[in-house]
């Protein structure tokens, strides 16, 4: 159960990459013209993605915490007799900065309400970014975390 | 209940009370994953680890939602400035990267 709730956590934390990381690149980059990759990377309407952001931003965040206590008693108890501090603290940091931005997630909503307002644009950015950079850390240190065993089990 | 223009102040206030609510273990409640058993307020481990997050994460809300409405009246004719829902929420990052440091300096 533990397995597939996990993996379901990592499916829907794949879809919250591709939906942050589309947003943050259009905020960023001014639409180019044209049927090349980047043009219509960049033309995409940056605020249709709140929503799912927002939605799969808690689902994603309530299994990490359901499959939490299985991670506390097993893998951070294996973590600590390897002496894998780095990997411990990263996991750490993650759980922290991961629940920062699910705070920041109402004003996130909020600036990115249609029609958009002007005097938000920078927060908007940076608030974008600071989401992307945390989704983006939080799924890297989980996937590393996934694998640890295998790639310093020896 | 709070207008989406105080929104700022909640978030970043979020990001200041679950910074002290995790230095100071201000757990709202306190879960013992071995024993599967959930007790309200901040617990000393029993068998096995206790997990203070979900407790942390409960003080962070409900006091981001008390201060927020505390300071509605000052913002009744001006919004509160909008970095406070992005700045402040940086500063406590960096600040729990500091705090953690311990574990990649070992």
């Amino acid at each position: 159960m533990i397995t597939a709730l996990l993996i379901l956590h990592g499916l829907f934390a794949v879809a919250l990459l591709g939906g942050i990381t589309h947003q943050t690149i259009s905020v960023f980059f001014s639409s180019r013209k044209g049927s090349s990759f980047p043009a219509k990377l960049t033309s995409v309407t940056a605020a249709v993605y709140t929503r799912a952001v927002i939605v799969l931003y808690l689902i994603t965040f309530v299994l990490g915490g359901v499959i939490y206590p299985a991670y506390r008693v097993a893998v951070r108890t294996w973590l600590e007799t390897a002496r894998l501090w780095a990997f411990s603290g990263s996991f750490e940091v993650k759980e922290q900065i991961v629940t920062i931005g699910l705070g920041m997630l109402p004003f996130y909503w909020h600036i990115w309400r249609q029609p958009l307002d002007k005097q938000y644009s920078t927060a908007r950015k940076l608030t974008t970014f600071m989401l992307c950079l945390i989704i983006w850390s939080g799924f890297l240190v989980g996937h590393v975390l996934n694998n640890i065993r295998g790639l310093f089990g020896q | 209940m709070i207008e989406g223009r105080l929104l700022s102040l909640f978030s970043g206030a979020f990001a200041l009370i679950y910074f002290i609510a995790v230095e100071w273990n201000l757990a709202a409640i306190t879960y013992h994953p071995r024993l599967k058993e959930w007790v309200i307020g901040t617990d000393t481990p029993k068998t096995g680890p206790a997990m203070y997050w979900f407790g942390w994460i409960i003080t962070a809300a409900v006091g981001a939602f008390v201060v927020t409405l505390f300071c509605r009246p000052m913002f009744r004719d001006n919004d509160p400035p909008t970095w406070f829902g992005w700045f402040v929420p940086l500063v406590m990052m960096a600040l729990f990267g500091y705090s953690l440091s311990g574990f990649f300096l070992r």
